[in-house]
């Protein structure tokens, strides 16, 4: 069910440097407010700045009215912040990374997450950086649609890249 | 009736009684009008493009063995009260010649349609390996590439050879062998893409050369990868629609009003990933079935502004 109008929310879901933050950049019509902080330690995956709230950006659809684009935290520490941010979105883009070495289990914790946000929650899914992971396999994530019975279009998107963070929204418009 | 759009058909008939020939003569009479000639022959084993037989004469299955042997298209008159077998194509022992003719055309249309075999070069390759779970090399003159149909990836030296071999897809002198993989890491340098997004844009370039799948029902069997064709919005369109239930072609062209060589190609091209899969009959009610509801004010509008239009006849 969606929130007023005046509320509309699109949702940006996933572990931590996925690329959700460089995504709603790229979508976004004002540059997002971050809550990045810099890395103490550095990442494996070279992030020198990791998100520890949520990212927030809008997009003007018409004098009249505002898409809200959140962009959840991925640290299971901050995932209280679904149950706040969430209710009411129009759908969610859910961003896993190729390099990860538990791509399965990012998908399956970020899906449950949608769950508990709205268990009616529409969502996609976009893989980013498979172009640098030569071992992914979209196989992977099939078999995994296929035992969790899901049918969502499933994206391997750099999400620097603003045509390809797009398509997974017009996706997301396809399924809703 | 001009000459050259007449299509000439020789049929074979087996086993048929008098009555019953009569009738599939008839019928052949009726197809004239569709601009089909049929030259009816009692068949001895002679060159035929089609066959009718009658299984309850040992004529009849005797032709139907060797039809089936030749890869023939064959009608058949199953035993008297037998229901329940499979054939392919049954024909009923008590229906008119009208209806008979109908029959005909029908396995005459698909006999003629595009098959797997009607496409060569890459495409090809890809068509016939779509559930192979093993790497494929192939190549063709300097052009090199690994081919993971199980992956959804292709896996080339550089970016120029993606675009070399999108612009040699139908080229027949392609080469393709198993490649086992010997070290997890042996492609490491080599560039990376979705084989969905590579099949999709090499297939459209090619659209006005690719045979036409006509009156055939296809249904996606999963989203193909669609993040790297951001230039064609239809593709999405015809995904959706694909993905609910089964259409052709031709009713796609129809009710999207994409032009059919487009929807050819997206067909060929999801088809060669594995994406797409012959729907079968038994299984779908009613062709185009489950449309999606007409998307809220809401959507339309956000949809506008991601340069979608959502509507009556939106996927």
């Amino acid at each position: 069910m969606l929130d007023s109008e005046k509320n509309i929310k699109l949702l940006f879901l996933g572990p931590p440097g996925a690329g959700k933050t460089t995504a709603i950049r790229a979508i976004s019509d004002t540059s997002p407010v971050s809550s990045e902080v810099p890395v103490t330690n550095a990442e494996p995956d070279g992030r020198t700045s990791t998100t520890v709230a949520f990212d927030y950006s809008t997009i003007q659809l018409n004098p009249n009215e505002t898409l809200h684009v959140y962009g959840l935290p991925g640290q299971e520490y901050l995932d209280f912040m679904g149950g706040i941010v969430g209710p009411g979105a129009l759908g969610a883009v859910l961003l896993l990374d190729a390099s990860s070495q538990t791509l399965a289990q990012d998908c399956r914790t970020a899906i449950e997450q949608i769950a508990r946000i709205d268990p009616n929650l529409r969502f996609v899914i976009g893989i980013s950086k498979t172009d640098l992971t030569p071992a992914f396999s979209m196989e992977t994530m099939y078999a995994l649609a296929r035992r969790m019975s899901l049918f969502v279009p499933i994206f391997c998107i750099d999400p620097r890249d603003p045509a390809q963070a797009r398509q997974l929204v017009r996706a997301l418009l396809y399924v809703l | 009736m001009q000459e050259e759009h007449i299509k000439h058909i020789k049929m074979g008939v087996a086993g048929l009684s008098e009555e019953i020939e009569l009738r599939i003569s008839l019928a052949c009479g009726l197809l004239a009008a569709s601009q089909i000639d049929i030259e009816l022959q009692d068949w001895q084993g002679n060159e035929s493009d089609i066959l009718v037989v009658d299984i309850d004469s040992g004529h009849g299955r005797l032709a139907y063995e060797m039809a089936q042997r030749r890869n023939l298209p064959v009608l058949v008159f199953p035993r008297s009260g037998d229901h329940d077998t499979q054939y392919a194509c049954k024909l009923d022992r008590d229906a008119p010649a009208a209806a008979l003719a109908r029959a005909l055309q029908e396995k005459l249309q698909s006999s003629a349609e595009a098959s797997s075999d009607d496409v060569q070069g890459l495409l090809g390759i890809c068509i016939r390996e779509a559930g192979c779970n093993q790497d494929l090399l192939v190549k063709r003159g300097g052009i090199a590439m690994i081919l993971r149909h199980a992956a959804g990836r292709i896996l080339t030296r550089s970016v120029s050879d993606l675009g070399l071999a999108e612009a040699r897809l139908l080229d027949g002198t392609w080469l393709c062998m198993t490649r086992p993989v010997k070290d997890p890491y042996e492609h490491e340098w080599l560039v990376s893409r979705s084989l969905d997004g590579f099949l999709i844009k090499a297939c459209m370039k090619y659209r006005e050369s690719l045979p036409p799948l006509g009156g055939k029902l296809y249904r996606l069997t999963r989203w193909p990868d669609l993040g790297s064709v951001t230039d064609d919005q239809d593709v999405l369109r015809l995904s959706s629609l694909l993905q609910r239930s089964a259409w052709s072609a031709d009713t796609l062209a129809t009710y999207t009003k994409v032009s059919a060589d487009a929807i050819n190609a997206f067909l060929w091209a999801t088809l060669a990933s594995g994406a797409l899969a012959r729907a079968d009959g038994n299984m779908v009610k009613k062709e185009g079935a489950q449309l999606p509801a007409a998307p809220s004010s809401l959507i339309q509008r956000v949809a506008r502004h991601f340069g979608l239009k959502l509507g009556h006849s939106h996927a």
